[in-house]
Formats: structure tokens, sequence, C-alpha cells
């Protein structure tokens, strides 16, 4: 008996397949390498750094402002987020908040990002499994929230929509409408995302239980977001540390039991459905006001002003020439991005510019855990796993 | 987070230093960096579950030149903690945290990279942006913005 056990054992090589750094599943330049048995996974090893620009030792060398634009392109599927993030920073470095109408036009950026980045997310995560249906019917409302997008900044991806005490424009009536067009035309969409992936048996087999990940290993590793969500804690720093007014919004916090694949695709599909419901609230209830906050050592003077008196144009020069001085100290401060805890720590030595800058991007502790998750599956489960965790290149390497 | 406070002072007396910082958050500074294991550790089991971050600064007029901040979170009730641990030499070594908490593993190769900092029994210390034969840390304040030109394409 144990002799013919001994001749079905037969032992093959391990094979090693490269993963990038340029491939169609890793969203941005990734490198993974997977140690495979067959179709099985036995080990995998990651390398980044491949989208790394030095951010942070370009911030310590610019003034307050011009960190903005860097911002946009950390995490570039939801850049909005990030530059309210940023700025939040700084004005809790200055001891300021925006006036109230900012801080409504600044959630409902927030919003509509977040609503963005998770459509990238999940359309993205069902073509790497091979739904490309609910890609295609999708992806349009992300074009129609970038239609908002460049008619609120100009711009659809590089955005830098907020400024340091307030937001660059104010919203104009036609955004208004798009937004309301908007929100009425998306909830269906949803529903129609869900007719094509929740109930979907192919879909269902391929990330229910893939990519499992208990919730104190999930808190060993520093999860926060969707990611933490799905493993089943009720986690979020708009409820729980609420800013920018988020308390006076209703809406809820949709949690996971599993933590697998399928838990994050319904945490995002719900929380899409909260944050129509924030904007709801908050289009109805914009505050009239100024945008910016109006003190000429924060933010630039009126061109009214600029042009016709001259404490207006000094104060403009020197805002352009030397920048927005802050208190020496340091801070942290956190926001809810799309992708999880966005954080931003700044050590000011009291000059223009930042001592230093860190920011401690989402995705970055939650791709080191990668390793760990893919162990065992097969190959075709990589690619669920890394298209659930959500992992931006730009926000990673920084 | 008195109570925090006043178990870290029980247990590490002198060692700590209570620093208060410019807006709301709490800052610890703690001056002997051999025990940072044993604080990370306790911490742990006192409710800061999670390391939300870790990074360094560089401070090239101190005596201690580097300086490592371990941001902690505390979920019930919300608590955050800035840890702050001053380093000596120009290329320090300390504890590896990653047995503590698995993502200290990926920060520390980070703050290795960009610092120069090296940990002790990390299993796996390599760069993590630069790629590995690349010289120099980029963040300490020394290392000039537009790079060491040893790098070009010439």
């Amino acid at each position: 008996m144990t002799d013919i056990k001994k001749e079905i054992d037969i032992k093959t090589d391990r094979m090693i397949v490269n993963m990038g750094p340029s491939h169609p599943v890793t969203h941005g330049t990734l490198h993974i390498v997977l140690e495979l048995d067959g179709e099985t996974i036995v080990a995998s090893h990651t390398n980044i750094g491949y989208l790394h620009r030095g951010v942070e030792k370009l911030g310590e060398n610019r003034t307050y402002q011009k960190f903005i634009p860097f911002t946009d392109r950390m995490n570039y599927t939801s850049s909005i987020n990030n530059n309210v993030g940023y700025t939040l920073a700084v004005e809790k470095l200055l001891g300021i908040q925006s006036p109230p109408r900012a801080q409504v036009l600044e959630v409902i950026a927030c919003e509509l990002g977040r609503i963005a980045d998770h459509i990238v997310c999940i359309g993205i995560n069902a073509v790497d499994i091979g739904a490309f249906t609910a890609f295609l019917y999708i992806f349009k409302y992300r074009e129609l929230i970038y239609d908002i997008f460049s008619r609120m900044c100009g711009a659809r991806l590089t955005t830098s929509y907020t400024r340091i005490g307030g937001v660059s424009r104010d919203l104009d009536d036609e955004t208004i409408r798009l937004i309301r067009d908007f929100l009425k035309e998306f909830p269906p969409a949803i529903d129609e995302l869900e007719a094509l992936l929740t109930k979907n048996r192919i879909f269902y087999d391929r990330t229910r239980g893939i990519g499992e990940f208990t919730l104190e290993n999930a808190i060993q590793y520093g999860y926060t977001g969707p990611c933490l969500r799905a493993a089943g804690l009720e986690w979020d720093l708009r409820k729980k540390m609420p800013y920018l007014g988020y308390e006076n919004y209703e809406f809820e916090v949709p949690t996971g039991t599993r933590g697998d694949v399928y838990d994050r695709y319904l945490v995002r599909v719900e929380e899409m459905r909260q944050s129509v419901r924030i904007l709801k609230q908050a289009i109805e209830n914009i505050p009239e006001g100024p945008v910016i906050i109006e003190d000429p050592k924060i933010a630039l003077p009126p061109k009214e002003d600029v042009y016709n008196t001259i404490e207006g144009l000094i104060s403009h020069m020197k805002l352009i020439m030397e920048g927005v001085r802050v208190p020496a100290g340091e801070i942290y401060c956190a926001t809810e991005a799309a992708n999880g805890e966005l954080g931003f720590y700044i050590v000011s030595d009291g000059e223009t510019k930042p001592y230093r800058i860190r920011v401690r991007p989402p995705c970055f502790p939650i791709f080191s855990s990668f390793d760990e998750q893919v162990q065992g599956h097969m190959v075709a489960d990589a690619v669920a796993i890394l298209g659930s965790l959500n992992i931006i290149a730009g926000e990673l390497d920084r | 987070m008195k109570q925090t406070i006043g178990l870290l002072t029980k247990y590490f007396g002198e060692g700590i230093e209570v620093q208060t910082g410019l807006r709301d958050e709490t800052f610890i500074l703690l001056k002997d960096a051999s025990r940072i294991k044993e604080a990370m550790e306790l911490l742990r089991d006192n409710g800061f579950s999670m390391l939300i971050d870790l990074t360094a600064v560089h401070y090239p007029g101190r005596e201690k030149q580097f300086e490592l901040v371990y941001n902690m979170l505390a979920m019930e009730p919300l608590l955050r903690l800035l840890l702050k641990v001053p380093l000596e030499g120009e290329y320090p070594e300390v504890d590896s945290v990653s047995s503590v908490f698995k993502t200290a593993n990926w920060y520390e190769r980070e703050v290795f990279d960009m610092f120069g900092i090296r940990f002790k029994d990390h299993p796996n210390l390599k760069r993590i942006l630069m790629w590995e034969d690349y010289e120099g840390h980029p963040l300490r304040k020394e290392f000039p913005l537009e790079g060491d030109n040893l790098h070009c394409y010439d």
C-alpha cells in the first residue's frame, strides 16, 4: 500500500511567476513574485517603490500652499479627498476652521470622491475576475462625477480643489443641478450593479472565502477603511472623530462578517449608498457665505482688493513670495479617505515651509499583509485579492 | 489618557516625559531607546491595539539626531498617542517591534530606507521604496533635493 502511495506522490518543482511591474491586474506599477506549487501559491514576495517620487522630501522644500498639487498625485482615483485631508491638517496646525459654506462644499467633494474611488475599485475588481459587463455599466457614473469635478475646480483628476482656510471656487447653480441629476440617476445604477454581481453565482464563488482575514489580524496589520469594516469592526473616523461637521449628517457604517473579498465588495457598495445619502442632505443645506477664510495672512485677498488697494497688493505679494507662516509645533491629522485613514503628520519650526511632512497612506499597511493573505490560495485568487484591497501605487510609494 | 500616562509613569518612572502638543495631541518622550519593545508591548496590552504609523524625523543640530515617532491608536475609547524615541549616532540601531505589531515590518523598512536607522531582529530589513543597491538615505536633511547625481543617466 505504502509503495503505491509513494508513486502517486510525484514531487514537482516549484514555479516562480512574476506579476508586474507592468501587468494588467496591478493597478499602477507593483511587482509581485509568486512561488507556485501547481496552481497553489506557496509564497509571495512583493516589491514596491516603482512610483516613488519623494513627495515627502519635496514637501520639505515647498511652502504649505504649494504642497496641495502633490496630494492630487497620491491617490489619483479620489484626489479630492487627499486635498481635503491635507488642508484640514494645515488648518489644524494654524488653529483655524474654514467657513461653514466651504465645509459643506468639502463634504460634497469628499463624498463624490469616495463614490468615484469605490466605482473604480469595484469595477476593476470585477473586470479582473471576469465580469466585464458590470464595469461598463458603472463606469459611466464615474465620468459624470468627473464632469462635476471639472466644473467645480477646472480639472478632472488633478483637482487641487481646496486651499488653506477654504476652497478655491464656489459652486454655481449649473453644478448643483448636475449633482442633483447625478443623485437621481446613481441609486438605480447601484441596483443595476448589484443585480449583475451580488447574487451572481460565478462572482460569488470567485470571491466568497477568498482572502479571509480575521479582525485581530486586520488590527495587527493596521487595516483601516472598507477592508477593516469588512472584517467586522464598525470603525469610521467620520463617526468616531467627526470633522467637517460630519456629526450633523445621518448615515450608517456598514460592516462585514468574514473579511473576504465578497464582504469588501458588499461594504463598498453599501458605502456608495450611504455617500449618496450624505450628499442628498448636504446639497439641500448649503449655507450662504464666503467659501474661504477672510484673513490676508492665510488666504489670497479678492482680486478687486489686489488691483485697487495697497494692502491687498502687499498681502497678495507676501503670500505668493513667502507663503503662510504657521506656529511651531507638531500635529497629526487624520481623515477617512476612500481607502481608509489618510493621515498627515506635520512638524513645523515656525517657518513658511514644513520641517517634516509625513503622509500616512491607507494602503501601505494594507498591502503589507498581501503576502500572508494569498498563501494557500490559487493564482487567480491573488488577482481577486489584489483588486479588493484597492492598492493605488501613487499612494503606496508616494 | 490619564490612565495610560499613569501606567507608563508607574512602569518607566523618570524614563518618560509627557509633552503637551500644539493642539490636542499627546506626545510621550521615551528617553531610553532600548526599552521601546517593552513600551510597545505595554501599550498594546492596555488598549492601544493599533500602530497607525511609524516614522522618523531628522534634527541634525541636536545631540540626539533622530527621533522615531510611533503613532498609536486606541479604539475604545478613541485615543491617539504619539510615542517619540530620540536616537543617538549617525546610523543608530534600535529594537524592531515587528514581533509586537505585524504592520511595523514595512514601516521599519521604510524608515531604514529613508533615514538609515537600523532595526535589530527585523525579519527582512531591506530597502523598500528605493532599489537595493541605492546609496544614501533621501529623507536625511543633508541629502540634496535634486539628488546626488550618482544615478543619473549620462
